[in-house]
């Protein structure tokens, strides 16, 4: 059952520009939504597996289409070369952050990350000699062998992602990551390097991150200081929270249910947000461990804010 | 994946092919239109003008401008429409993220199939959606952006509307050089496109003035910045005759504060339109603090406006929004509104992109707007070139002098 429905998935995700007509708002809905699948794996590999918390995702977001758009425009270099680059710029800017990670945690490390997704828009507006300042960064559509559509390009490497995160969490890293998140001491004790580990958490999803980042900068075509804001990042967090921590498809879930609000609320002014408010506390409230976790819809399932096992929401939170 | 939930992966699909019908979603292909007969929104019954701009987020103030243009369009509505049709606006709010401006723009254009694009806000923002636009040849009617890159060379369907930043540099020049009679001057700039821009056209601008007038000191900060004692102490150091102060508006309430601490507001500060037109400056620097300082609005504000419908704005806007709304931001934007109107009624025959670029292109120093005068032509872009230079006196700006008018054609300025 579960290979038909992937394989449905795939079909869905290569049949979805013929259904829309190769309409660029309906690929744009699409793309937006795999740009945050892949964020939100990212963060979800931090705070849902690894239980680092982080609320600067918006700042490897920037780092990653900025490294993009400097080094296509201003260096030459071709998409295959971009985008790995950029995922790697962006890791050795998550490695920089996961030092902090080491020796911080809690409400300590949600200020360093969020110290750093305010101040990574503040230097590109402020090094306007390399980013182009205020008026932001062009960037040349790439082009591809038989001219396949970019889209196709993005799908591909979306999918790559997921297989990449979800065999990472199964293996001994994975399991390394979870038992620092239950707990440090017991994970120190069976021999794991937890600073080590820590690091290598911020490192890898800040490399999915930032090349999340370089496709999108790839897709618009331009990047500016306003692309991601501290909002971004309070968004990508609530995909994560609404879709299920600790979860492959939570995160995925939380991702596309988010991006597609905007669709049926946007022409009502403020509407958006208040939705995604709402249905922040709605999820907190009655599924703490997200929509991934709903598999009976009974009022008998549902917690109304009662205590979830000792860890809270993720002690039930299932894996893979 | 053990417990992957099949009725939300199929739940989920559904979504997004629910997202994708109901609207149409063939996309046309637009790169071999012909213009003249190419229409989109347009029914019997309906014209459909589409908007995006922040609605919500840091910027939400620009709201306003949504307001100002449906409150336009509610007046023509209740007058009988344009040509027997009513008007639609379909807004979108990008919150100021160029992304999210050209999804807006691609949703307006490609699956809302709107008849023109009405005061798209900020220059970045433009610049991301710029390729579509061009691309699409769809009317965009009233940029809001003051950036020249624009207008100059001309798009064939882009038209701005926001005080182009090189013609307010000429016209502040000329009045701190002929009418406060200054012969050094300071500048403080803010270092971005905006700030820089406009420095160049100020510098370029006392080049060719006839008066002897020097910049003794040129000062810059950043819009971010908290501190502005160190600008100020370096402009009261270099004793200006007058400092013209080319920025934001936050920035160019801080300075002011500086200046006041440092007792140097006898000094004439001059405040581009960007910074200063607002009356929101008076609570940013403090009632007593922003007194005496000079800016310039791109129409008379609605107070003291002599335009003989500006009754019709001011009850609007109360009726269909709040009274707090009334200023400068919506009077633009009901403005840009009455050009965008004026249009269509200048179109004689069938609607169609070209008929309406060319109804706008006719627009010759036309008065029937809040602005003073429009013109348009293919070679002109600017739409308003009157300037009216102001004081900040008892918290409300008051007109000094009569409106300054820019010839584009021969870079002449005259006193109306």
């Amino acid at each position: 059952m579960k290979k038909i429905i992937i394989y449905t998935v795939i079909l869905f995700m290569l049949m979805y520009p013929l259904l829309v007509g190769f309409s660029n708002y309906y690929l744009t809905i699409f793309f937006m939504m795999s740009v945050y699948v892949i964020t939100a794996l990212g963060l979800n590999l931090l705070l849902g597996f690894g239980g680092q918390v982080s609320v600067g995702q918006a700042g490897f977001l920037m780092v990653g289409a900025y490294s993009v758009a400097i080094l296509s425009s201003k260096v030459g270099l071709p998409f295959i070369v971009t985008l790995p680059l950029a995922g790697i710029i962006t890791g050795i800017v998550g490695l920089i952050i996961g030092l902090s990670a080491a020796r911080l945690k809690g409400h300590f490390l949600a200020v360093v990350t969020l110290g750093f997704g305010i101040s990574v828009p503040q230097i590109i507006l402020n090094w306007q000699g390399l980013t182009g300042g205020y008026s932001g960064m062009s960037v040349a559509k790439p082009t591809f062998i038989f001219g396949i559509h970019f889209y196709y390009v993005v799908v591909l490497i979306t999918l790559f992602i997921i297989f990449i995160i979800y065999n990472l969490v199964n293996s001994s890293l994975g399991r390394a990551f979870i038992a620092i998140r239950d707990s440090e001491v017991a994970a120190q004790s069976m021999g794991i390097n937890v600073p080590l580990y820590k690091l290598l958490m911020f490192v890898i999803s800040s490399f999915f991150t930032g090349v999340a980042g370089g496709l999108y900068a790839y897709w618009f075509s331009f990047v500016s200081p306003n692309d991601f804001t501290l909002a971004t990042s309070f968004l990508i967090l609530a995909m994560v929270v609404v879709g299920g921590l600790a979860s492959i498809p939570g995160a995925i879930i939380g991702a596309m249910v988010l991006s597609l609000i905007p669709h049926y609320t946007d022409q009502f002014v403020g509407l958006t947000n208040l939705i995604i408010g709402v249905l922040m506390v709605f999820i907190i409230l009655v599924r703490p461990n997200g929509l991934a976790s709903i598999k009976k819809m009974s009022f008998k399932n549902l917690t109304f804010g009662k205590k979830v096992g000792n860890k809270g929401v993720i002690k039930d939170a299932e894996i893979g | 994946m053990k417990k992957f939930n099949v009725h939300l992966v199929l739940l989920m699909m559904v979504l997004v092919l629910a997202a994708c019908g109901g609207e149409g979603n063939a996309k046309d292909s637009t790169d071999n239109k012909k213009l003249s007969d190419y229409v989109q929104g347009v029914t019997d019954k309906e014209i459909l003008v589409g908007l995006t701009g922040p609605q919500t987020g840091p910027v939400a103030e620009y709201d306003k401008v949504r307001k100002g243009i449906q409150a336009y369009f509610n007046y023509v509505n209740e007058n009988g429409g344009v040509k027997g049709k009513k008007l639609k606006l379909i807004t979108y709010d990008d919150q100021y993220q160029p992304a999210k401006t050209v999804q807006g723009m691609q949703r307006l254009i490609e699956e809302e199939k709107v008849f023109g694009i009405i005061y798209p806000i900020g220059s970045s923002n433009i610049s991301a959606s710029l390729d579509l636009l061009k691309e699409s040849k769809i009317p965009v009617v009233g940029l809001g952006t003051p950036s020249s890159k624009f207008i100059i060379p001309p798009i064939p369907n882009l038209y701005g509307m926001q005080f182009n930043v090189s013609i307010e540099a000429k016209i502040m020049v000329d009045y701190i050089a002929n009418q406060l009679g200054a012969k050094k001057i300071a500048i403080a700039y803010q270092n971005d496109d905006f700030g820089i821009e406009s420095l160049n056209a100020a510098v370029d601008a006392i080049k060719e003035l006839d008066a002897e007038i020097i910049v003794e000191k040129e000062v810059s900060f950043l819009s971010s910045d908290q501190d502005y004692s160190t600008q100020a102490q370096q402009l009261v150091q270099a004793k200006p005759d007058a400092i013209l102060m080319l920025a934001t508006p936050v920035p160019a309430a801080a300075l002011r504060q500086e200046m006041h601490k440092l007792g140097a507001t006898d000094i004439p500060y001059v405040v581009s339109v960007t910074g200063g037109q607002d009356k929101n400056q008076f609570n940013l620097a403090g009632k007593d603090v922003w007194e005496g300082v000079i800016t310039a609005i791109p129409f008379a504000s609605y107070e003291i406006s002599e335009y003989p419908d500006i009754d019709k704005y001011t009850q609007q806007i109360k009726k269909d929004f709040n009274e707090k709304d009334l200023g400068a931001l919506t009077q633009a934007a009901w403005g840009t509104a009455q050009v965008f109107v004026e249009g269509l009624n200048r179109i004689e025959g069938d609607l169609t992109w070209e008929s309406y670029i060319n109804a706008l292109n006719s627009l010759d120093n036309w008065e029937g707007s809040i602005f003073d005068r429009i013109t348009y032509t293919p070679e002109n872009r600017y739409g308003n070139t009157t300037l009216h230079m102001v004081e900040a006196k008892n918290g409300n700006l008051e007109e000094i002098g009569r409106p300054i008018y820019y010839d584009p054609n021969t870079g002449e300025m005259s006193y109306q």
